[in-house]
């Protein structure tokens, strides 16, 4: 029982308890009705997807600001291209290897050249999203209806709606791939101390390049599956995403210093954040109110991981003396 | 004082006067560095006291120590590279006027420059330091300690990255402090320096103080001879033959040269010996290892694995083609020590662990349970931290992770630095055992009892350059000694 | 006193600055004519008070994104007051709004200097906590034109001097008078050079005895205080504070103006000359963008290119270590 206590996903695992007793109690069972929640999962599945690759970027030791930003990208290109009448399919995997490409670019930029994460994907964050809208405009671009639509869509026999069930295979075999593949000790072992890694035969620059293209890739997939979701493309689209991305992150217990982390925290961390949405709009609290929130949420996250891994090492310090 | 568990300095006395030159020497590890640091408040003793004019003091940071006029100079120079000389050497205590106290640039300048012609360095106090030498930047930080009217300066092997040109101008300017009656003390481990300069000796021998001596009253053998020991272990019992049926060189270096670093180093491994590379502090034996692993790209020269080109690139390289790299630093280089056992242990090989890239757990506990045992290491379970465990089980660890990778060569770097006595003869035993089984290691130590006791051969480096070479029979720790300091070379 | 010369950097910038103005002006005359170039002046008020501050972020290896959020909120705090109280001083108003920005300059402060927690994600937290802050106070409601006095829009509308048929408004001149400040304290000041010597060098910093964490403090509430300063001239520059759009992406045109400017991004140097004109470059560029007929839509897209292209020249200068003492 006590490892369990330790294991840093507590947090949101007992947060979200906290989340679905209060959101039962005020709002009663319009809230705690299955159907509804699982249905109202569908907006948080972007999202989802991005902190599962931005998940593996904070583990070893990078931050990616230009996710949403490849997503809208991704959206409006992969869009424009049906409206060219391009087949779906080639739309589709248009924007796939879009997403994944300008993860690439970001990756190579961090690990070849050296240059700063935060610094690189702030200027992503901000020229993908240019190009967007220098595509774009403030027009929008239409989704051909073949397309639209998959968060109406259920797994057969189930009230899973689709894009969760994609959520969560994509989850389970990120989850796998960190935890049980070489490649994912190696994602632990660069963000707890890159230099020892090198020495120790890891490719460093592989592992840093690498977990970009996923993280691209997510987006991409992101991108595609908004289109579907909204039936149109605009260059604004998921504004600011990965500022939720970032704090389920790390509400998930992934330390910002990287080596720490797992996809179930985030994945707890996600829903205890769309639980939290989910009762602020059925309490018609505003966008804006909530963007206060989240953005209170992100901080105070970060302070809470940060003070209790001092008290974690304070009292190993003290139990080896 | 302890460091970790390990004593690292014991029952030191040394004496620091004004208008004196105080030399403390010893080999790598000696301590030497440890009591400066005390000294200069970097660390704090555990035991046992230290005083100014006869007062006790007690130092929690440097800080202090250099308001109370005590100041060390490093030998990585800590300046600031964006900064000019003048405010480099005022910074935190820049010269003001006015009511608004603003910084008096002119005043700061001329007082800069003041200080740079009392020591007689030509350096214009505009100049930016990030663009200077190494040297350079120690005369600026000798300047900035000056500017706190210091009446210790403690030199931690202050010249070991200076040219000899740059240590006589250094020197100068030693003597005229010492002449204005700063009291000085001296890092080192360069006895022709010593000699130099030195108004006192003090000898430190594996963590503690062996004699105080006058240069005039004595000489380098003496002083080599302190600085030693008599105690190099009992070498007959080593096996003085070496198991060589192979006539090919395991590790073949040729001519390699990194710029700044080392210049045509040339030697040979051979399966079932031991090549030691002696020398001091900054003679490029480290930096030599991280060229032939693939760490750091070498400016030229070649490097043969059993005869072939070996074209290492980077670690993983040198992993595939054999060649296994124990660094010195243990903390930082060897393991990630928020890990643990188990995840260090398997590190280096994971993939040939695992199954397509699915890893299993059993078999890499299984992989590292079972080195970790022919070590004798003790621990709990391989799911501890690597950071619980006493410095010669963590050594064993990384050991472990080595010999897993089933290398045919292996470089150790400083082995048993912070290792206690146990478990150093243990590894001792263990490379004994691996060199019999037709390894070819490389072995690069401070400790020169443990050198000559394990080599079958000794290379020396000086300043990046090998400049002697030893048999067996002919090593002993006085001629090694000399070679490494530049007295003489000779050839086995 | 030495003479002060250009250093290279800040050259290269200016030239920057001349080629983007000929080329603009060449391609169409309109941007040479009074009302472009009273626009580009209009522009550079607001980046350079913020710009001053991120570079004092920015040099002690830190970064500020939640800026825009901070000016928004002062511009808010400030508006709501001119609401409610339309009847006091402006300096009072003034006031209100630099102590707003300095409350929440203070806030990424603590956080950054003393829980420790990277720059980075503090401000991106509060980047967007302080925005839905503004919709809480301002009840989503927007501040109109006829709540923000006269007496305010004429610093905008209004200069001490007209070159040429162009208007020198006051909040240019209000700015300046800031960058003065600002590069006399760089200089001049203890704590603008402690700044400058724990950027190059924390470790050595510490060891002389400049108190780090308060340094570090520092640079953030005096980012949070010119911020606030920043959302009085925005109400005076646009005439009115709406809750979504007042402040919204300025941290990005401002880090690119810094960065262009010559701050290096790895900290330790920066000049607040540098900073003035990258932001002339900046608002040169935005004007060219919208006389030339571009649409704005391609902002975006040339802030995130303009950063990654100081960012990259800067790397490369420093690899073949190049630069002279700031």
């Amino acid at each position: 029982m006590k490892k369990l206590l330790a294991r840093r996903e507590i947090v949101p695992a007992v947060l979200i308890l906290l989340a679905l007793l209060v959101g039962g109690v005020t709002q009663g069972h319009k809230f705690l009705d299955l159907h509804y929640l699982l249905d109202s999962t569908s907006l948080y599945v972007e999202g989802g997807l991005l902190a599962i690759g931005m998940t593996l970027i904070i583990i070893s030791g990078q931050i990616d600001l230009s996710v949403a930003s490849n997503l809208a990208l991704v959206a409006c290109v992969s869009a424009k291209l049906t409206e060219a009448h391009y087949s779906p399919a080639i739309a589709i995997l248009a924007g796939l290897a879009l997403g994944t490409g300008l993860g690439w670019l970001n990756g190579v930029l961090v690990a070849r050249l050296q240059l700063p994460s935060f610094m690189v994907t702030l200027a992503g964050l901000a020229g993908y999203r240019g190009i967007a809208q220098a595509m774009m405009g403030s027009k929008s671009a239409k989704v051909p209806d073949k397309l639209v639509g998959i968060d109406m869509a259920y797994v057969p026999h189930t009230p899973i709606p689709l894009p969760l069930a994609v959520l969560i295979v994509v989850a389970v075999v990120t989850g796998l791939i960190l935890h049980r593949t070489v490649a994912g000790r190696w994602i632990y072992a660069v963000g707890t101390n890159a230099k020892a890694s090198l020495y120790s035969a890891v490719p460093v620059a592989r592992v840093t390049t690498g977990v970009f293209i996923v993280t691209g890739f997510m987006a991409g997939l992101a991108g595609l599956i908004i289109n579907s979701r909204l039936g149109v493309a605009r260059y604004d689209d998921a504004p600011g995403l990965e500022l939720d991305v970032i704090t389920a992150v790390v509400l998930g217990g992934t330390s910002i210093a990287g080596g720490k982390g797992s996809i179930l925290g985030t994945m707890l961390a996600l829903l205890l954040v769309a639980l939290i949405r989910i009762q602020m709009g059925l309490a018609n609290v505003t966008a804006e109110y909530q963007l206060l929130v989240i953005g209170v949420l992100l901080v105070l996250a970060v302070l809470a991981t940060n003070i209790t891994e001092r008290l974690v090492a304070k009292r190993a310090m003290h139990n080896s003396r | 004082m302890a460091f970790g568990g390990v004593e690292v300095v014991k029952g030191v006395d040394v004496a620091l006067v004004p208008g004196e030159v105080h030399a403390i020497v010893g080999e790598n590890g000696a301590g030497k560095s440890t009591v400066a640091k005390i000294l200069a408040g970097v660390h704090r003793p555990t035991g046992g006291t230290v005083e100014i004019g006869g007062h006790p003091i007690a130092f929690e940071n440097p800080r202090q120590a250099i308001e109370r006029g005590i100041a060390l100079i490093h030998q990585e120079p800590l300046t600031f590279p964006d900064l000019d000389v003048a405010e480099n050497i005022f910074a935190g205590h820049p010269p003001t006027r006015g009511l608004l106290k603003r910084v008096d640039w002119p005043a700061m300048h001329a007082r800069a420059q003041e200080i740079l012609d009392r020591l007689g360095v030509k350096l214009s106090s505009a100049s930016r330091v990030g663009g200077l030498s190494v040297a350079d930047q120690q005369f600026v930080e000798l300047a900035a300690a000056l500017s706190r009217d210091a009446k210790a300066l403690l030199m931690d092997e202050t010249t070991a990255a200076l040219t000899p040109k740059e240590v006589a101008e250094l020197f100068t300017i030693v003597r005229r402090l010492r002449d204005e009656g700063t009291a000085l003390a001296f890092v080192t481990h360069h006895l022709d320096e010593v000699f130099e300069i030195a108004d006192r000796i003090t000898v430190m021998r594996d963590d503690e103080k062996v004699a105080e001596l006058l240069p005039k009253e004595t000489d380098v053998r003496e002083v080599v001879r302190l600085m030693v020991g008599r105690d190099v272990g009992d070498r007959s019992t080593r096996r003085s033959l070496f198991f060589a049926e192979e006539k090919k060189a395991a590790l073949s270096v040729r001519n390699l040269s990194k710029e700044g670093r080392f210049s045509g180093v040339s030697f040979d491994v051979f399966p079932g010996e031991i090549v030691g590379l002696a020398g001091l502090v900054g003679a490029g034996r480290t930096d030599v290892c991280r060229a032939i692993f693939g760490i750091e790209k070498p400016t030229s020269g070649t490097v043969d694995l059993a005869g072939a080109p070996a074209g290492i690139r980077n670690p993983r390289d040198a992993v595939r083609q054999g060649v296994a790299l124990v660094p010195e630093d243990r903390q930082h280089e060897g393991l990630l020590m928020p890990m643990t056992i188990g995840e260090n242990g398997s590190l280096a090989i994971l993939r040939r662990l695992a199954r397509f890239g699915w890893r299993s757990e059993i078999a890499e506990q299984t992989a590292v349970d079972g080195y970790l045992e022919r070590l004798h290491t003790s621990y709990r379970s391989s799911r501890q931290t690597v950071k619980e465990l006493s410095g010669g089980n963590q050594q064993k660890v990384v050991l472990a992770k080595w010999l897993m990778s089933e290398p045919k060569v292996l470089i150790l770097d400083e082995p048993t630095r912070g290792v206690d006595v146990g478990a150093k003869a243990e590894i001792h035993a263990l490379i004994d055992d691996l060199v019999g089984k037709g390894l070819a290691i490389l072995l690069v130590s401070s400790d020169l009892p443990e050198l000559l006791d394990l080599s079958d051969r000794v290379l020396v480096m000086k300043e990046g350059r090998l400049v002697g070479e030893f048999g067996r029979a002919d090593a002993t720790p006085e001629r090694v000694m000399f070679a490494a300091t530049g007295q003489e070379a000779h050839a086995a | 006193m030495r003479p002060k010369f250009v250093a290279g950097r800040e050259l290269g910038t200016a030239v920057l600055l001349v080629l983007v103005m000929i080329a603009a002006g060449l391609k169409e005359p309109r941007y040479l004519q009074p009302s472009s170039l009273e626009s580009i002046l209009l522009w550079i008020p607001l980046l350079l008070i913020v710009g001053v501050g991120q570079m004092t972020v920015i040099v002690t290896r830190g970064i500020d994104v939640s800026v825009g959020s901070m000016v928004g909120l002062s511009a808010m705090a400030v508006g709501l007051l001119l609401r409610s109280k339309p009847g006091l001083n402006l300096g009072v108003d003034v006031l209100a709004g630099v102590s707003t920005g300095l409350l929440f300059g203070a806030i990424n402060g603590v956080l950054v200097a003393f829980a420790g927690i990277p720059p980075i994600i503090v401000t991106l937290g509060t980047l967007s906590a302080y925005r839905g802050l503004i919709f809480v106070i301002s009840h989503s409601e927007q501040i109109d034109a006829n709540f923000i006095p006269a007496a305010l829009t004429k610093w905008s509308s209004d200069g001490p001097i007209t070159i040429g048929g162009v208007v020198l408004p006051w909040i240019l001149v209000i700015a300046l008078a800031v960058a003065a400040g600002a590069a006399w304290s760089v200089k001049f000041s203890r704590t603008g050079r402690d700044i400058f010597a724990y950027g190059s060098n924390p470790e050595a910093a510490r060891l002389r005895g400049i108190p780090v964490k308060r340094i570090q403090f520092l640079v953030y509430a005096l980012t949070g205080a010119l911020c606030g300063l920043a959302g009085v001239l925005y109400a005076s520059r646009f005439g009115f504070v709406n809750p979504s759009t007042a402040g919204q992406g300025l941290e990005l045109i401002v880090i690119a103006a810094v960065v262009i400017g010559g701050t290096n991004i790895v900290g330790g140097s920066g000049t607040v000359l540098g900073v003035l004109l990258g932001c002339c470059v900046l608002g040169a560029i935005n004007v060219a963008l919208a006389v030339l007929g571009i649409d704005e839509t391609w902002q975006q897209l040339v802030y995130g290119a303009v950063i990654l292209t100081a960012v990259l020249v800067d790397a490369v200068v420093r690899k073949t270590g190049k630069g002279t003492a700031k």
